[in-house]
């Protein structure tokens, strides 16, 4: 009884299946002879959401109702999509024009051969000046261009007004020792005094990354005196009972959460989470700063580049890209949607970022803010180094040995 | 005569062939070609991944993360089979007694089955957290503990943290099974066993335990598969960490594969998990056939 039950069903469903695919050959063939001959398409791989779709699907079609060579297709593929449907697409041949993608993958992507070099183009449109440094750096490989960077962002000091006044404390900490000396502090049995998130992903040896530069160190050396100081950091503010054991569990979203909450009265944390704060506790009186420093001050790079397949419209889509990253259309868009332009003279000369208390404070950490390798193994480099931040902060191993290790993985990958 | 009516009836059967070949076929042959091959996004976009023998598996063997996954993946599955059956038995015992309420009772318990499991994952992810989760608020106000249990951050717990939230959610299918397993079971027997004078532990052991054991073989093997190839609760509430203390068969080739984008070495470890549990279904058919003959 049972059985004949489930064979109906899954005749059913099969019914379907058949029903749907063969539906959807049938629009596919129909969408293919409806589109214009002759505009070229631009499509366009995207993984913005919320405002920041919707402003920048509506750049395609101002640009689409600007002229009538190009159409431009925007398509949204999701974050932790994209490198997975561009591995899928490099396989499938099934690449759309223009990329937006994750700064620290541009690298691994033009390493592969399947973006186009822009060096030639960039130099000829004589633009490069006006962008900061480590963003356009965040595009090179081999000493050239694969991309322009679009959105940038960076990690600073997130701290509780409030919470400092009532500890009698001024002004936030400057260096590590006073980091550590403050995080004591405003800890008690409620509250933390500083959080990181140092889950097992890119988050944190992106919360890392400021840490590991400030002290002098780089990632071809993850063992050296530097980088094992910048760990040692995090080890002692977790002994101190500063920083809760969590952290090896909490996003980034995750500790802004708990800073909204109160919770935890510092964290560094990165200028996309203010509005997420402002909502959660709109009564939260907190400021930003720059991320407590040892050898010098440093913070670490984020945000997307545009970037061109190779072999395509590239013509086209050079001239779309252009048009993007003019001031008239990047200042409304970064605007409108709380990111921060890559170009200097957008953010320096446009009233906007200077005139927000929270975003202000982020433009000189900008000039200090360094990309992530770049290299074209990053993720399994990144990979060895969060292990080795979790082996620290779990206690599992001592700050030198777990960095050992690191080293001795990272040394493999870039054949040292 | 007998022939052209075979051949018709392999007619019948024709587009379910053809979908197993295309949907479970293809990408299974594919996959083991990939194992075997030197494929990484570098040589993805040029083609030129070759054949490289066994090197893969070498390489996927003798390194430690798969030693600790594969452990992993047994303590896993075994504590989580044992826990879920054994609660999943009590239960379906319990409803089994036909009181009133008893079938409403059981559908709510279905619910954490219903569940879908990222979201499960990341209740349990919330709930468990060091010093602000829910367990141990209630665990410390009620005086069990003194000091908040680690669950999640610490790296010789977490693998436990997983396996309590995987029995919450598979006990509900042990139970449902076992359940209808029971009323299943003819009443007769139990009448002349108390006829007999047997006590309810012997009716227990000495009928009701060998009348189900069919159920209770099939309650198991699909448990074990089912528990072996876990990958979105691991994935969701601990991605594998804290280090590599709950690192499993299936994060890790996803790993591989989706992080690290080496596709040849993430088809070899999900081909060694598709070949273990392939034995266990070997296994378990040898045992049913064993069992009809009987």
């Amino acid at each position: 009884m049972l059985n004949l039950k489930i064979g109906k069903i899954f005749g059913l469903a099969l019914i379907l299946l058949l029903l749907l695919t063969a539906c959807g050959q049938d629009t596919d063939s129909s969408s293919g002879e409806t589109s214009n001959g002759d505009s070229t398409e631009i499509k366009v791989w995207h993984y913005f959401t919320g405002k920041q779709q919707t402003e920048f699907e509506k750049l395609a079609e101002e640009y689409n109702k600007l002229q009538d060579k190009v159409k431009v297709v925007m398509e949204y593929v999701p974050f932790d999509e994209t490198k997975k449907q561009l591995s899928i697409g490099v396989a499938g041949e099934t690449l759309p024009d223009i990329v937006f993608m994750d700064g620290v993958d541009n690298a691994s992507f033009a390493a592969i051969g399947v973006l186009e070099d822009l060096t030639d183009r960039i130099q000829e449109w004589g633009q490069a000046e006006n962008y900061y440094e480590g963003p356009l750096n965040s595009t090179k490989y081999n000493g050239r261009y694969y991309g322009l960077p679009y959105e940038s962002n960076t990690l600073a000091l997130f701290y509780n007004k409030d919470m400092f006044e009532k500890a009698g404390i001024e002004e936030p900490p400057a260096t590590w020792e006073e980091l550590r000396e403050t995080a004591k502090k405003l800890t008690d049995n409620e509250h933390y005094g500083f959080a990181i998130s140092a889950v097992r992903s890119e988050e944190s040896t992106f919360q890392f990354y400021p840490f590991l530069i400030s002290a002098g160190g780089d990632y071809q050396n993850i063992n050296s005196p530097e980088a094992v100081k910048a760990i040692t950091l995090f080890e002692d503010l977790l002994k101190d009972g500063s920083m809760s054991k969590d952290v090896v569990n909490a996003t980034q979203d995750d500790i802004a959460k708990q800073f909204a909450a109160g919770r935890v009265a510092m964290m560094i944390n990165g200028p996309w989470n203010i509005t997420r704060i402002k909502e959660d506790a709109p009564d939260l009186n907190f400021g930003i700063a720059m991320i407590p420093k040892d050898v010098k001050s440093a913070s670490v790079l984020g945000g997307g580049n545009l970037t061109i397949v190779k072999g395509k419209n590239v013509d086209e889509a050079w001239e779309f890209l252009k048009w993007l990253q003019d001031p008239k259309q990047l200042e409304p868009f970064a605007s409108s949607t709380n990111i921060f332009p890559p170009r200097k003279d957008v953010l320096e000369t446009s009233e906007y970022w200077k005139g927000d208390q929270y975003l202000s404070e982020f433009i000189p950490i900008m000039d200090v803010a360094v990309p992530r390798g770049p290299s074209p193994e990053w993720p399994e480099i990144s990979s060895a180094i969060q292990v080795a931040i979790q082996q620290v902060l779990t206690e599992s191993q001592s700050p030198q040995e777990a960095f050992d290790e690191a080293a001795v993985i990272i040394d493999s990958i870039i054949g040292k | 005569m007998s022939g052209t009516r075979n051949r018709i009836g392999y007619l019948f059967i024709l587009p379910a062939i053809i979908y197993m070949l295309l949907l479970i076929g293809y990408p299974l042959i594919y996959n083991i070609i990939l194992s075997f091959k030197d494929s990484n996004l570098m040589n993805l976009a040029t083609a030129d991944s070759h054949f490289v023998g066994w090197r893969n598996y070498r390489e996927v063997i003798n390194s430690e993360v798969f030693r600790i996954s594969l452990k992993n993946t047994f303590i896993y599955t075994v504590a989580s089979v044992f826990f879920q059956f054994v609660i999943g038995f009590l239960l379906a015992l319990f409803f089994n007694l036909k009181f009133r309420l008893a079938s409403l009772l059981r559908g709510i318990v279905m619910v954490s089955w219903l569940i879908p499991m990222t979201i499960t994952a990341l209740l349990f992810k919330f709930m468990m957290g060091g010093e602000t989760g829910v367990v141990n608020h209630i665990f410390l106000s009620l005086g069990i503990i003194q000091q908040p249990i680690e669950w999640l951050t610490n790296p010789k717990m977490a693998l436990w943290g997983v396996i309590i939230a995987n029995i919450w959610v598979g006990v509900p299918f042990n139970m449902i099974l076992l359940s209808t397993g029971l009323s299943s079971l003819p009443e007769d027997v139990y009448e002349s066993a108390s006829l007999d004078g047997a006590n309810a532990l012997q009716k227990f052991f000495y009928i009701t335990i060998p009348l189900l054991r069919p159920v209770i073989m099939v309650v198991m093997v699909l448990g074990f598969i089912y528990t072996f190839k876990v990958f979105d609760l691991v994935y969701v509430m601990t991605g594998g960490g804290p280090v590599n203390s709950t690192e499993v068969l299936s994060t890790y080739a996803y790993t591989l594969s989706f992080d690290h984008f080496n596709f040849g070495l993430g088809a070899a470890v999900a081909n060694i998990l598709f070949l273990i549990l392939l034995i266990i279904s070997l296994i378990y058919l040898w045992m049913i056939q064993k069992d009809e003959v009987m």
